[in-house]
């Protein structure tokens, strides 16, 4: 069989024990499932699949959604659940200033692609379609937007630049500064903060038409329409996505392109050929590598030689399709062509792709006519005089469009005629008017396109011009204030002093009646030194220094997040009370046990707090939690309820560096003071078990496991305080990001933008809720040695109680994994499925290092346990993971229907020699070993596969539960 | 007002219905508790308690989630739970809600624990008869 359907979803067989639910709608990664046939029938049985679907859905989720052999619906994702979320951080650049997922106000504009600006806050119907530029370092490049989320009243204040920039933000926004990311709360007037100042123009819908339709090709043969047609350009329509790149390569082609028979030529610097070769392959053609020669030119009589760079595509249909669109065919000196008649009905921010592709093939580059003053960037255009008229109104479209998305022109020139070897020739020539608001709109809302060098000396002009007009305006308002105080009669001297400006510049605004602005003060830079101390990046970004910083009050507040390297979460749902699994080895054999069952499992009953309200092994306050959450099994050991021993065989030794206590709410703390210590009930149990199988002797010896050894298996979690931490940060989540989980096909998988304020807290929260699980289960071992003590009447250490493994089944870690060849930082989310590192990685403790993690494995009462050793196959296949039990079959409600909890119990004693006491019937009856999968095929599957291997198995003798 | 325990993988989902609002929140109230036992002694004060929420869906969550917090801390099984009102946001954007609860000491039963409410599933809807409700515990 290579498929498998399961209601619905289908599954195709990759490799023995493999199975892939292909990625489609709103997956983000395929999805794998683990499992025997007989498994996977079981696992199709519930909603697993469709919530395995669900998860991976979260942004982020790296390589596939895995669902273990023991897999069952839990809630968001499902238990036995893995996935890996890229733990670095992604940026992004919403409006002008900043990166990174905080919040923003709501009409702070986002650069979208195609220079598209909109308010943020207009992104939420709209933001899955959407990419926003992503200033990357070496380029801007656009990044899907995968997070969109809204948040009411938070204080917002407005951060201002010396260039008179303003961008309003949260006080956990972070900023991008030459130093790495600074929150806004932790930057001052003269920090410098990067910026990115091309605007682009409001995102509007064009008004839906078709461009070129089948007809339009009619004189074409049919493979030609075809090829069109095959990379969806037929028919092209106002709305289509591929019309922003078809603009720009028309633009920039009629400016420096040409046609010779089916190919299309493009001309310019190698690095901007690059972007029009992207786009070439965007749209589904092959651009060719880019071709260098020498060639002579002669202008004006005067011979010189140049490298001329060129890229071309070979396809006829690609050829055609920018004729119709307008670029010219011929020598365009001869021809006849005028802008493309369409662009008058297209949205501005179209008609800007256009004219700034062809400004940067065709237009001068932002230059100084003096020290601080600009010339007008021009566009010269020569026809021979026979197409005069349309060479003018070619050029005067081109003014038309400028003056419709507000940029104004000088008059129109034609400068002189020229004869050459076609004929004599027309010049002419317009320019972009130079008064400083108007050179800064040009180059920050259309600029010029494909020419990189063009475009950053056109940020750097801007940046400049901003700057001069800033400290103008001030001085043009000190002037009017000066000059009306003045007329009031107050005296020249009062008004020096009111101002600090030099005196020099009132006296002139007093007595020489200066009219119009002022200029700069002397000591304002001219351009040449500006531009040589200002770096624009290769993805357009200057640094700008923080002149104010104003706090403006509450504002409803966004938050963007974008796909590029990889965003990442910290999911919510998938982790919840951190419970694990240890075990604790002995060397009593079973025939040391016999006679003793009833006095044991009395005894530890009595000794071990269980259900609901049965307290802790400490009763405790506040303070103690804490201490417990910070430092995890250490608390333990200074408080003599745990030995240094019990830290090295213990997961990252007993203690999570990350854990922040102050990340837990006091409701949480309060629930947990009185649980240290406690076993609690559903699932979680403790047992003795006899080692009935040893299948691996040198690991088994290893781990201390010998056939009939006594070993004691202790499963629970971090209780009241993790449920009540999970619940809480759920809440946070949702009401911080519930924009994104409105768009999840579950609220239960509620996630954290990694990188986020909440996901950090969230991080630190569950760690110390680790820490705490660990101390919970370190306390109960230590109540069972003296359990144990009291029993077999030898002290603990001669009876050989050392704990064997102590690891968490349910927890997010941050790892580092293989993805496509490449390390990189993981949370890796077992929700259900266990850590099974193998051999010789550096995180399996020393005294294992050489035969793999143990792994715990608790099976139901009937079944057994299992040990296992991390596999070589687990890092390649499941991000270092494997089962972490039987996975149950049946409802709670059903098993109480089927089972009774004393007939069970008695079964259990009569035909198995299993030991039972349990504070509720009920729970001895949900937990029957019929309601659970079969776990020797859960441990068969996860030994073949490779990820975790058979060491030994165990069956119980005694069993204490809720 | 009225529920039902229903069948569920790993956990148990509550069913109910009420003619008002607070009658389907307290029928899901008395379902938790039905969930952890299924009959109680008569002994035990009522105590009230109040929670706020930005919807109704998150107020049932809260409602519910502050239940179990409530019975950790005092040691105690919410019963009988009444809801007195639920007041829609008065302009501040929060849903206000009014409730009591008889507790009986966990020292005198024997009660399975339900460890957590949760979102999965949760369905809150108006029908022409009032309310429905159908929320997964987690156990």
């Amino acid at each position: 069989m290579t498929t498998f359907d399961a209601d619905g979803i289908t599954l195709h067989r990759i490799d023995d024990y493999v199975w892939e639910i292909p990625q489609e709608g709103g997956m983000r990664a395929p999805a794998r499932v683990f499992a025997s046939e007989r498994l996977l029938e079981e696992i199709a049985g519930d909603k697993t699949l469709q919530q395995l679907k669900n998860a991976t859905h979260l942004p982020g989720i790296a390589k596939y959604g895995i669902c273990m052999p023991d897999g069952h619906q839990g809630y968001g994702f499902p238990v036995g659940g893995v996935g890996a979320f890229d733990a670095e951080t992604g940026c992004i650049s919403p409006g002008s200033v900043g990166y990174d997922i905080n919040c923003l106000p709501g009409d702070t504009d986002v650069l979208l692609s195609h220079g598209r600006r909109r308010p943020i806050a207009e992104l939420r119907d709209r933001f899955e379609n959407e990419a926003a530029i992503v200033a990357a370092g070496d380029e801007a490049v656009p990044s899907d937007i995968r997070l969109f989320t809204e948040t009411s009243g938070r204080s917002v204040y407005e951060v201002e630049t010396a260039t008179g920039d303003t961008v309003e933000a949260t006080a956990d926004h972070p900023f991008l500064t030459p130093d790495g990311m600074v929150e806004l709360a932790d930057l001052e007037p003269g920090a410098e903060v990067v910026v990115h100042p091309f605007e682009g123009l409001p995102d509007e819908e064009p008004p839906e038409f078709t461009l070129l339709e089948e007809a339009d090709f009619a004189d074409e043969n049919p493979q030609l329409v075809g090829a069109l047609k095959d990379r969806d350009l037929l028919p092209l329509k106002s709305t289509d996505e591929a019309l922003g790149r078809l603009l720009k390569l028309v633009g920039y082609h009629t400016g420096d392109g040409s046609f010779s028979d089916r190919q299309s030529w493009f001309y310019g610097d190698p690095a901007d050929l690059e972007r029009i070769r992207a786009d070439i392959a965007a749209l589904g053609y092959t651009p060719s590598r880019i071709y260098e020669r020498e060639r002579e030119h002669e202008i004006d009589g005067t011979e010189f030689e140049r490298v001329e760079y060129s890229t071309r595509a070979s396809a006829r249909s690609f050829r055609k399709l920018l004729e119709k669109l307008g670029a010219p065919a011929g020598r365009k000196v001869e021809s006849d062509f005028t802008a493309p008649d369409y662009l008058d009905r297209l949205a501005d921010w179209q008609k800007a792709l256009y004219l700034s592709a062809f400004f940067g093939a065709e237009m001068s580059a932002p230059d100084t006519v003096s020290a601080k003053n600009f010339y007008a960037p021009s566009v010269s255009h020569n026809r021979l005089v026979a197409e005069r008229d349309p060479g003018e109104t070619f050029v005067r479209d081109l003014m038309g469009q400028l003056s419709d998305l507000g940029i104004a022109t000088n008059a129109l020139e034609e400068v002189e005629r020229t004869e050459t070897s076609h004929g004599e020739t027309v010049r002419f020539r317009f320019g972009i008017a130079t008064d400083p608001d108007n050179l800064i709109r040009f180059f920050t809302t259309v600029g010029y396109r494909y020419a990189q060098e063009k475009q950053r000396e056109a940020i750097a002009a801007a940046q400049y011009l901003k700057r001069k007009e800033r400290i103008t305006d001030r001085r043009a308002r000190i002037a009017e204030e000066a000059r009306t105080l003045a007329d009031g009669g107050v005296s020249p001297g009062e008004i020096k002093e009111q101002f600090e400006v030099n005196d020099r510049f009132v006296e002139r605004t007093l007595y020489d009646g200066r009219d119009g602005r002022p200029r700069p003060p002397v000591g304002f830079p001219d351009y040449e030194e500006y531009r040589a101390r200002t770096a624009v990046g290769e993805d357009l970004t200057v640094t700008a220094e923080v002149v104010g910083i104003t706090e403006l009050g509450s504002k409803p507040v966004y938050d963007i997040g974008v796909d590029h390297d990889a965003h990442n979460f910290v999911a919510d749902g998938f982790v919840v009370s951190n419970c694990g699994v240890r075990m604790v080895r002995t060397n009593l054999t079973y025939a040391d046990l016999e006679g003793n069952e009833e006095e044991l499992v009395e005894s530890l009953f009595a000794n071990v707090p269980t259900g609901l309200g049965g307290g802790g092994v400490v009763e405790t306050d506040v303070d103690t939690v804490e201490e417990i959450l910070a430092r995890g099994v250490e608390w333990a050991v200074d408080e003599g309820y745990a030995v240094e021993g019990d830290l090295r065989c213990c997961e990252d030794e007993g203690r999570r560096e990350e854990a922040d206590p102050a990340m837990i709410s006091s409701k949480a703390k309060e629930r947990g003071k009185n649980q240290v210590g406690s076993l609690g009930s559903g699932n979680h149990f403790l047992e003795v078990q006899r080692v009935t199988d040893v299948f691996d002797d040198d690991r088994g010896e290893a781990f201390g496991l010998a056939e009939d050894r006594i070993v004691v298996l202790i499963h629970t979690g971090s209780r009241g305080l993790g449920h009540q931490t999970c619940n809480d940060y759920l809440r946070k989540i949702e009401k911080r990001h519930g924009g994104m989980l409105d768009r999840l096909p579950d609220k239960e998988l509620a996630a954290a933008p990694a990188g986020s304020q909440l996901a950090e807290e969230y991080y630190g929260a569950m760690n110390a809720a680790i820490n705490f699980a660990w101390v919970n289960r370190q306390l109960i071992t230590h109540r069972t040695r003296r359990v144990f003590e009291r029993v077999f009447d030898r002290s603990w250490e001669a009876l050989g109680m050392e704990l064997l493994y102590d690891v968490a089944h349910n927890i997010a870690k941050k790892e580092t994994h293989t993805v496509d060849g490449e390390d990189g930082e993981y949370f890796v989310h077992r929700k259900g499925a266990t850590r099974a590192f193998p051999a010789g990685h550096p995180d399996v403790p020393a005294a294992y290092r050489e035969v793999g993690q143990p792994v715990i494995i608790p099976g139901s009462m009937g079944a057994g346990s299992y040990v296992l050793a991390g596999g070589e196959n687990s890092m390649e296949l499941t991000f270092g993971s494997t089962a972490h039990g039987a996975g149950r079959l049946m409802s709670r409600t059903q098993a109480k229907r089927d089972y009774w909890g004393e007939d069970v119990r008695d079964e259990l004693r009569e035909s198995q020699q299993v030991y039972v006491k349990a504070q509720s019937g009920a729970t001895v009856a949900e937990e029957a070993p019929g309601v659970y999968k079969d776990v020797d095929e859960v441990v068969r599957v996860s030994d073949e596969l490779g990820i975790g291997d058979k060491v030994a198995r165990t069956f119980p003798v005694c069993n204490i539960k809720g | 007002m009225s529920y039902e325990l229903r069948a569920h993988t790993a956990d148990v989902a509550a069913a109910a219905t009420g003619e008002t609002l607070e009658a389907v929140f307290a029928a899901l109230a008395d379902a938790l508790a039905a969930a952890c036992r299924e009959s109680v002694p008569d002994d035990g004060e009522r105590f009230s308690l109040s929670v706020v929420a930005e919807s109704r869906e998150a107020l049932l969550f809260d409602y519910l989630d502050e239940l179990i917090y409530l019975r950790d801390v005092r040691e105690e099984l919410p019963v009988e739970n009444r809801v007195e009102s639920i007041d829609p946001p008065d302009g501040d954007g929060e849903w206000r809600l009014e409730a009591s609860a008889r507790g009986v000491p966990l020292s005198t039963i024997d009660a399975r624990e339900v460890k957590a409410v949760t979102y999965a599933e949760m369905r809150l809807e108006e029908t022409d008869d009032g309310w429905e409700g159908y929320v997964v515990f987690d156990v």
